[in-house]
């Protein structure tokens, strides 16, 4: 928000760039299939000469084939809402040597990310990853914990934070209804669930000792 | 001897006087008078919430509003300026000029006439007045798509009131002209002796009649989907996002004729008075005009190219939607050819005519562009759509009611205008207007997007160059009102005919036109 505010330098890609991009080979057709869960959005890239609308209740494809590898950004171009603007596209096209190598690398992480999921966390490991967790919850609950008087609640002494740990679990993953509070059960993994509900009841002044571990998140997904 | 009785009865009405004249009249010539002050005071309005847009977009970064009430401004600046200046408006050029051009001493159903205007205000006013409800105004374009709309707040409920309102108005006011020329031309005033501005208003008052119900069809389902748990877009509950585009541009292609056509008519009266010869290809331009009414109705989808049509669907709407040059073309070269050889004089309202001439054809080029399905692909919901749209909206219908307006204030007010400030105002105003929206078709093709708050650094000097038009565009209205307030007060005195032997009953009337015109209907040879 600072850039977008104009109090830092902006960089070359701003606005344009993201955390995750899409990779794609060069040199072979890739067929997109897009949908959309909230509003009706639209994939584009201007370099690829085509757009599609992303429309909940639909399967819409586009194809594309790529000749150079490189950088290739874009933009959602439906108006869907105050963040319309703030919805960058990027996509990755790497020749096909470098693509199978960067294929081979992620089914790497992905395997060391199911094992982590499947394994015994200490309380520790929980905590110091809850925290980076955390940060989700911030702009509502504060990074003390307090919360927002009359607006949002504190974490801190929280009936729900200091209560049963399945019920805690369940505000995190599925929201509640009628408040501000978004299900995350979408956004964050089991093993980030799990450490940001340890961390919420070790820490920000609670002190339940109780330990959540992934594959009990797993179990209630 | 009629003539005589008619007007000594005249003269033992008991007219109320202020503001109760205005609100109880019947009279055409003061209904147009109120449409005509209500569509400059929108367009004012409008124009306000387009600074907005172009000040916030002046710069990259978020500098002068937050994205929420970005997205209102756009939103409200379409609503206003579609249904609030251009198309009350035309009404207001209808009430004034089509009795007197058929001659007709009133609309023919005067008191519908007043009702028609005068719900306007509350429309409106319910519209405006949503900015200040909890979470603002409605914020989902003018086009209100679903499902974005129904998420919003009570403003998109008093938005779709405000519709239904403005919906009556327009259909009432379409009525009222459906019956006026068809019942009450003077004798010897045949279908194609009708001035150009009077077909074009018959044909414009049925495509009303037959669209803007589907409007308010469409925004009475969202209000359902809303409130009532229906699901006509809602896929979970077993509806269609898509279903609404189809509806809304059902409606929505037929009403941006809506928005042209008056306009049309009006450049076909200017030419010829300022080429001094008539207008070339009369006939052709009456079906040209019917035929550009007739497509409108089968080209909807071209809005929605990227929604993802079978390859029929999207040939079809491509093919029909260039079909819609040919007319506008007969148009075209029908005004060019009126004007060739012609004895041509370039006073203030012959300059407009001229302009939208020239840059209506650029809007409509671009239009022929965004046609082309797999080019649509590109350009759909970018700036080169926003800049098609006002070259052919700005500077199709808004500089052909200037035009209009410099064109028949001698008439209205029985002084001539100010020229030299007149085509000041002119110059300023199209100057600027290109300005403002030649460099967003260059936006639009570098890729960016519509509807963003703001925008990545390569688009900075295009959109610098924009705000610093719009600007000028801004406040070169302010010089248009001052000449309209300049022409109200006072001024050389204008003659009948105004112009050098224009054609049209208007001008065999005094300058101003009495109160009641035509009392007896005159013969027309």
């Amino acid at each position: 928000m600072e850039v977008a505010e104009g109090i830092e330098p902006k960089g070359a890609n701003y606005l344009l760039e993201v955390d995750k991009p899409l990779v794609i080979p060069t040199n072979r057709k890739v067929r997109f299939l897009l949908t959309a869960n909230d509003v009706i959005h639209a994939w584009w890239i201007p370099q690829f000469g085509t757009k599609k609308d992303a429309i909940p209740g639909y399967i819409n494809e586009l194809w594309t084939l790529v000749e150079k590898p490189g950088t290739y950004r874009g933009q959602c171009a439906e108006l869907c809402g105050k963040d319309h603007g703030f919805m960058p596209i990027v996509v990755e096209a790497k020749s096909p040597e470098q693509f199978e190598a960067w294929l081979a690398s992620e089914k790497q992480g992905q395997a060391k990310d199911t094992a982590d999921a499947a394994r015994e966390w200490s309380k520790g490991e929980l905590l110091t990853h809850g925290e980076k967790v955390y940060a989700n919850c911030v702009a509502c609950h504060g990074a003390d914990g307090k919360g927002m008087p009359g607006a949002f609640p504190a974490i801190t002494g929280n009936p729900v934070a200091t209560g049963p740990v399945a019920a805690h679990v369940s505000v995190v993953m599925n929201g509640k209804t009628g408040t501000a509070m978004q299900a995350f059960k979408n956004q964050l993994s089991d093993l980030d669930i799990a450490a940001v509900v340890t961390y919420q009841r070790n820490a920000l002044g609670n002190n339940t000792g109780d330990i959540v571990q992934p594959t009990q998140v797993n179990s209630v997904r | 001897m009629a003539t005589a009785d008619a007007a000594h009865h005249d003269e033992h009405h008991a007219h109320p006087t202020g503001i109760l004249r205005w609100i109880t009249t019947t009279n055409h010539k003061d209904i147009g008078t109120l449409y005509l002050l209500f569509s400059l005071t929108m367009f004012m309005v409008g124009g306000l919430m387009a600074l907005v847009i172009r000040a916030e977009l002046f710069q990259p970064g978020l500098q002068v509003v937050d994205p929420h009430f970005f997205n209102q401004m756009t939103t409200m600046h379409a609503l206003v300026m579609i249904f609030g200046a251009v198309m009350p408006g035309f009404v207001g050029f209808a009430n004034w000029m089509l009795p007197m051009m058929i001659g007709a001493p009133d609309m023919a159903l005067p008191r519908l006439n007043n009702w028609s205007f005068w719900i306007l205000p509350f429309a409106f006013t319910m519209l405006l007045s949503s900015l200040l409800t909890a979470g603002g105004g409605p914020a989902s374009g003018w086009t209100l798509y679903a499902p974005l709309s129904i998420q919003g707040g009570m403003s998109v409920d008093m938005t779709i009131f405000a519709i239904h309102m403005m919906g009556v108005s327009s259909i009432l006011g379409a009525i009222n002209v459906i019956v006026t020329i068809f019942n009450m031309r003077a004798p010897g005033m045949t279908l194609l002796k009708m001035p150009l501005f009077v077909w074009t208003w018959l044909i414009t008052a049925f495509l009303l009649i037959a669209v803007m119900p589907v409007l308010a069809g469409v925004v009475t389902m969202l209000l359902t989907d809303r409130h009532f748990d229906t699901a006509f877009f809602n896929p979970a509950g077993g509806g269609d996002p898509v279903m609404f585009q189809h509806i809304f541009w059902f409606f929505g292609h037929p009403e941006v004729y809506i928005l042209i056509l008056p306009a049309f008519g009006i450049i076909s009266e200017i030419i010829p008075t300022f080429s001094r010869k008539p207008l070339f290809g009369y006939t052709t331009m009456v079906l040209a005009t019917a035929g550009i009414a007739f497509l409108s109705f089968i080209v909807w989808a071209h809005h929605m190219f990227t929604v993802g049509m079978p390859l029929a669907g999207e040939l079809f709407f491509m093919y029909s939607t260039m079909l819609i040059a040919v007319p506008t073309g007969v148009k075209v070269f029908n005004w060019v050819s009126t004007m060739w050889r012609g004895s041509l004089t370039f006073e203030t309202p012959m300059l407009f005519a001229i302009a939208v001439v020239f840059l209506f054809t650029i809007g409509g080029f671009s239009g022929l562009m965004l046609a082309i399905t797999p080019a649509d692909f590109q350009y759909h919901d970018t700036y080169f759509v926003v800049a098609h749209f006002h070259y052919v909206l700005f500077s199709g219908s808004i500089m052909a009611m200037m035009g209009g307006a410099y064109y028949w204030l001698p008439k209205w007010t029985g002084h001539m205008y100010d020229e030299k400030l007149g085509k000041t105002h002119f110059w300023l105003n199209t100057i600027f207007f290109n300005i403002t929206f030649f460099p967003q078709h260059f936006l639009g093709l570098a890729g960016m997007p519509r509807r963003i708050p703001d925008y990545a650094l390569q688009f900075t000097e295009f959109n610098v160059i924009s705000s610093i038009g719009a600007f000028g565009l801004g406040l070169s209205q302010l010089l248009f009102v001052y000449v309209v307030i300049k022409c109200v007060r006072g001024g050389e005195k204008a003659s009948d005919e105004v112009w050098e032997q224009p054609r049209g009953l208007e001008w065999t009337v005094p300058s101003p036109a009495p109160y009641h015109t035509f009392e007896t209907p005159p013969r027309v040879a």
